[in-house]
């Protein structure tokens, strides 16, 4: 078994809001946003985690948080077995980890040409001779499908597809060993999505990269990932191999996830569609105990009150695929409690906060 | 076939930009049958939500709806419009696009709704989602009571009301009646507590549960069609399984036709009976959802098909369409298949614009003779793929370049002439 | 600094706007007349001739009554009579109180305002920016610090602020030699040419706090764009940043605030030369100033260079909107509404 590349221990993100000048000389007190909250997973070396999730469930902000580009408010990172958050120097963490951003328009500044734009990184770390750079920008261009007459260009004169192509050519000029994309074909037609895909795909076997792919696509993360990590307001829910995730959900929200999403298909016509009821807690005043279960089918009144750990979902090939849900545990007392009315569930979204503290 | 509720004819819409002419939609024809749901599928730039808006003429400037019929059936509109435009009418069926605009305008709410992609900026912000949904049920309520007079709908809604909601916020300008309906939808469309949720405004809402005070107000005028235009793009997949469900229920319910806009092939394969394709402005295949799914003829369908990853059975590598899709400036398509640059079965007889082939008989479709469903706009309904006949792979890159470049010397020079249509 | 697509924006805005072809006529007309103005002078403005004082302009005449006591008959008797006088083409623009041509005094206030104008508007433009860009890009407790502080400054009107700075600094003059008469080319014109230093200086400082608020806007809304937060991750440092991407693009607005603000600095210099603040007596503001006491028999002595402020700020005004317009869609838009 391969070593960890990058492994993420509690890592926390909060932020607060009302907490400017005049909020505080009105004596409020700020209130925390728990966009990630305590999320553990590793990357090993040559492999893609998919990190999957609904929008605001902190997939992205964990992304951003790990390559320390927001501060994170608790946890660590190790890229090598180095503490990100600790080194002095993050130069030669950022020459080693890079991103792709999912907004082809906005990822690239309009101001510079197609070439700048992927000459950036060099021109900061001041790598190369002049010629030497030009070379090795016309060298990324190519290998990403663009020409290399095309980088007196301004993005604005690409399609999408290309403008991601650049985006990708600029995360590759410093032969990283690890890349972050963060959503980098959801905002593409599929057809143009395909060919990103296929193009990420090439460049990890030839570069040997290792991926850390967010996206709220499953059929992509599917597509592209050796393993998986589903998360749900803050929190990993699932994780594990692909194929463990997709064949055999280990957490209930995985299951409502793979079931919501409508297959292209001619089987797909009018198939009855079990579907999650109400609308993801704000991570304003996320649910006491297990965040899912003012959603969850499977609710009992123990799911409100206790946070469940990562279990390991049991099956004989299963290797290091866990899921926090109690229903992972034979003998638990999940069995025995009672089921959660669903008024109570519905109530239970708003007024979680008070109970949680109580009964701590 | 009388039970079709829509005829839509050769329409085409064109967008007058300083780069050139833009051909949005070119020549579109389809049909809406009583309580199907259709389903327009396509990148985006093909052309399926100007589609959409032509139908229901609300094309913004600069674009134009510059041919085209769209055949309403409506007998009672039929009889009304029968004296003043017999032009405009064959039988049940009304011309919607010859009659008098405040006319068309009456229809829609009333015939015809909408729901679009963002529901958030589809509401006013600033008045409480129940107040908005009943001023819908009002309007309705009054253009039916006297449908053609466009007077009627503004009633109550003039200047001096305007000012008075202005100066008094709670001035009231729906009745209760109209209020206890809002209520009504709200509670069909499966918003929990709707008496409370009626008195709320937009930005209290999720994004899952605008979308349904949309539909609500859709629903108020009971129309006959509902155009959903990428209704569930902006969700969340366990959302957009919820409005899906929402859709088909109310469907069966009320017996309306829908009209289901999205690039997402998987939400057409749950939600529609038959499909459309489009690329470039036209419809490139048509057919039941089979047809399309499993037997798709042309190959950009294929690619399309191709390209997005299998949920249940990853394939080892995709297999994406080559090249982007094309910017449509009038100048720059020339008379051929429009999507031969990116095709990998082009041949020598795709350089002439293909007609519609009736897949089952391969021959050209007529406007008259009745066909089968299964249509495309493909010379392989007609013939195999012939490698004798391909076009070399570079045929269109060193073509393309050339004639782009040329095109934006020539939009430049047109830019005057355009500016003046 | 501007790509094509920008120049053919500014190209299609000017031809479709005669507004904005009249601003640039204006604007290029009051410049040269500015740089060449010992050649344009046909007097210097400087020369008192107090037998040609007061005269009208061309076209017009001025009847004053000129009392004269004469002796008749042992009595003095007071002699009201009607004079006329009547306007010499020597002086276009007629003379001010002192005689000196006014035509010449128009031309050289031109080169104070301008130079007022446009210096003034550096140096709030360096100021303002520095201190908006530092403001919006790292936000938090400098911002709240920096803004604060900007927003105090708002609260004193800028003519109040501006003369209480003139009166801690004193009407410090820079004396610039005229290098068109230091050539011979223009051998009765003045030497040197009085720069109002303090003025420039204190209309900078009153006015950096609008372009402090614009780059600080600016920079919030770049801050949160993805090519800066690519630009971090590829380990570039703030100062990289700010130079690379935030200025770069905020260029766009601080360029048409400039415009604008050219011209309320104008505005101010002459409020200030009015008030008698300037320490230089070539401008506008202080022509005005001067003729206020003749304003009911010699109106032009105020009006003229009245109608000269009027029609620079009004042309530089309509440049700003050209600016506007041309630049704004220029960046976001994309043509085609497919």
């Amino acid at each position: 078994m391969t070593d960890p590349l990058v492994r993420v221990e509690d890592l926390e993100k909060y932020y607060y809001e009302r907490d400017n000048f005049t909020d505080r000389l009105l004596g409020r007190e700020p209130e925390s946003v728990q966009a990630v909250d305590g999320v553990s997973f590793e990357v090993k070396e040559g492999e893609t985690l998919g990190l999957v999730g609904e929008s605001g469930c902190g997939k992205s902000t964990t992304g951003e948080t790990l390559l320390h580009l927001r501060e994170p408010t608790g946890g660590a990172v190790h890229f090598d077995d180095q503490n990100v958050f600790e080194m002095d120097d993050l130069t030669e963490f950022r020459k080693r980890a890079q991103v792709v951003f999912q907004d082809p328009f906005s990822s690239l500044d309009p101001r510079m040409t197609a070439g700048e734009i992927v000459r950036e990184p060099l021109d900061v770390h001041e790598i190369g001779t002049k010629a030497e750079r030009r070379e090795r920008v016309a060298e990324l261009m190519e290998r990403v499908g663009l020409s290399a007459g095309q980088v007196d260009r301004y993005p604005h004169e690409f399609s999408g597809g290309q403008r991601q192509r650049i985006g990708i050519a600029r995360a590759l000029a410093l032969e990283p060993d690890f890349v972050v994309c963060d959503e980098p074909v959801s905002a593409l037609d599929v057809s143009v999505q395909a060919q990103i895909l296929n193009l990420l795909e090439d460049l990890q076997e030839e570069f040997g990269l290792t991926y850390l792919f967010i996206a709220h696509d499953l059929s992509v993360v599917r597509h592209i990932s050796d393993r998986v990590a589903v998360m749900y307001l803050g929190e990993i829910v699932e994780v594990g191999p692909v194929e463990e995730i997709f064949e055999n959900p280990g957490h209930p929200y995985t299951e409502a996830l793979l079931e919501s999403v409508p297959r292209a298909d001619t089987s797909e016509h009018g198939r009855q569609v079990e579907t999650l009821s109400g609308d993801v807690p704000s991570p304003r005043d996320p649910p006491s105990g297990c965040r899912f279960h003012t959603r969850c089918p499977y609710a009992r009144e123990v799911c409100a009150q206790e946070d469940p750990d990562e279990y390991e979902v049991e099956r004989d090939d299963a290797a290091g695929h866990r899921a926090a849900c109690f229903r992972r545990v034979e003998d638990h007392e999940y069995w025995s409690s009672p089921t959660l009315e669903a008024d109570q569930q519905a109530a239970a979204g708003e007024t979680t906060a008070d109970e949680t503290a109580a009964d701590d | 076939m009388a039970d079709e509720l829509l005829r839509v004819r050769d329409l085409s819409t064109r967008f007058f930009t300083e780069e050139g002419q833009i051909n949005a939609v070119e020549s579109v024809d389809f049909d809406v049958r009583d309580g199907e749901v259709f389903g327009i599928v396509g990148e985006s730039g093909s052309g399926k939500s100007v589609t959409a808006l032509s139908v229901i003429d609300l094309v913004e400037s600069p674009g134009r709806i510059t041919s085209g019929e769209v055949w309403y059936r409506n007998p009672d509109l039929a009889d009304e419009v029968r004296d003043d435009d017999p032009e405009a009418v064959d039988g049940d069926y009304v011309d919607v696009r010859q009659v008098p605009e405040n006319v068309r305008r009456a229809l829609r709410g009333p015939s015809f709704a909408t729901i679009f992609q963002d529901p958030m900026s589809s509401l006013n912000p600033s008045i409480t989602v129940g107040e908005q949904i009943a001023e819908a049920v009002e309007v309705q309520r009054r253009a039916r009571s006297n449908p053609r007079s466009t007077r009627s709908r503004t009633q109550g809604f003039g200047l001096t009301d305007m000012l008075a909601s202005t100066v008094l916020p709670g001035h009231n300008y729906v009745s209760d009646e109209s209020k206890e309906r809002a209520i009504e939808l709200l509670e069909q469309v499966g918003i929990p507590d709707p008496a409370d949720r009626a008195d709320e405004y937009p930005h209290q809402f999720s994004g899952g549960m605008l979308q349904r005070a949309m539909i609500a107000q859709a629903l108020a005028g009971e129309p006959d069609l509902l155009i959903a235009d990428e209704p569930t793009t902006a969700l969340d997949v366990t959302i957009q399984a919820q409005i899906l469900d929402l859709l088909r229920d109310l469907q069966e319910e009320t017996g309306m036709s829908i009209v289901m806009i999205t690039h997402n092939l998987g939400v057409i394969a749950r939600m529609c009976d038959r499909v459309g394709v489009m690329y470039a402005g036209e419809i490139v295949e048509r057919g039941e959802l089979e047809d399309v799914f499993d037997h798709p003829v042309h190959p950009y369908t294929q690619g399309l098909l191709g390209s997005i990853p299998d949920l249940d059975d990853p394939a080892p590598r995709l297999q994406p369409i080559e090249g982007n899709v094309p910017d449509l400036i009038d100048s720059e398509m020339d008379d051929r298949c429009y999507f031969a640059d990116r095709c990998p079965k082009a041949m020598e007889e795709c350089l002439s614009h293909p007609p519609e082939f009736d897949v089952e008989t391969g021959e050209p479709r007529d406007e008259k003779t009745a066909a089968g469903e299964h249509g495309v706009r493909c010379v392989l309904a007609q013939q195999e793929f012939d490698p004798s006949r391909a076009l070399p792979e570079d045929y269109f890159e060193s073509d393309a370049r050339r004639t782009s470049e040329g095109a934006r010397d020539a939009a430049a020079e047109d830019e005057e002439v355009s500016a003046d249509d | 600094m501007f790509s094509p697509r920008t120049l053919r924006n500014l190209r299609k805005e000017l031809r479709q706007s005669a507004l904005a072809k009249i601003g640039i006529v204006v604007v290029v007309v009051v410049v040269l007349v500015a740089i060449f103005a010992p050649l344009l002078a046909p007097h210097n403005p400087t020369n008192q001739t107090l037998d040609d004082s007061q005269l009208p302009p061309l076209g017009f005449s001025k009847t004053t009554t000129e009392t004269s006591s004469e002796i008749v008959n042992g009595s003095v008797e007071v002699v009201n009579e009607t004079v006329t006088v009547s306007a010499k083409p020597k002086y276009p623009l007629g003379t001010d109180a002192l005689g000196r041509d006014m035509l010449s005094r128009v031309i050289y206030g031109a080169r104070t305002s301008l130079l007022v104008g446009l210096f003034g508007t550096v140096i709030a433009a360096t100021v303002g920016v520095a201190v908006g860009l530092v403001a919006g890009y790292y936000g938090g407790k400098v911002d709240d610090a920096l803004m604060r502080s900007a927003d105090i400054m708002l609260a004193f009107p800028s003519l109040v602020l501006a003369v209480a700075l003139v009166g801690l600094f004193g009407r410090a003059v820079v004396r610039l030699p005229d290098p068109l008469v230091q050539a011979g080319i223009a051998p009765n014109m003045p030497e040197t040419f009085a720069l109002p230093g303090t003025v420039i200086i204190v209309v900078g400082l009153v006015n950096w706090v609008w372009f402090a608020r614009v780059a600080r806007g600016e920079a919030l809304s770049i801050n949160g764009e993805e090519y800066v937060k690519a630009a971090r991750s590829v380990g570039a440092d703030d100062g990289f940043i700010i130079r690379k991407h935030v200025l770069p693009n905020s260029v766009t607005p601080i360029l048409v605030l400039a415009t604008i603000q050219i011209a309320a600095i104008i505005l101010l210099e002459s409020a200030l030369s009015f008030l008698g603040f300037s320490g230089t007596s070539l401008s506008w503001g202080f022509d005005i100033a001067q003729g206020r006491d003749y304003l009911s028999s010699s109106w032009w002595i105020s009006t003229v260079p009245g109608l000269a402020i009027v029609l620079t700020v009004i042309g530089i005004n309509l440049v700003g909107d050209w600016l506007r317009d041309a630049l704004d869609p220029g960046i976001e838009g994309e043509g085609g509404g497919v």
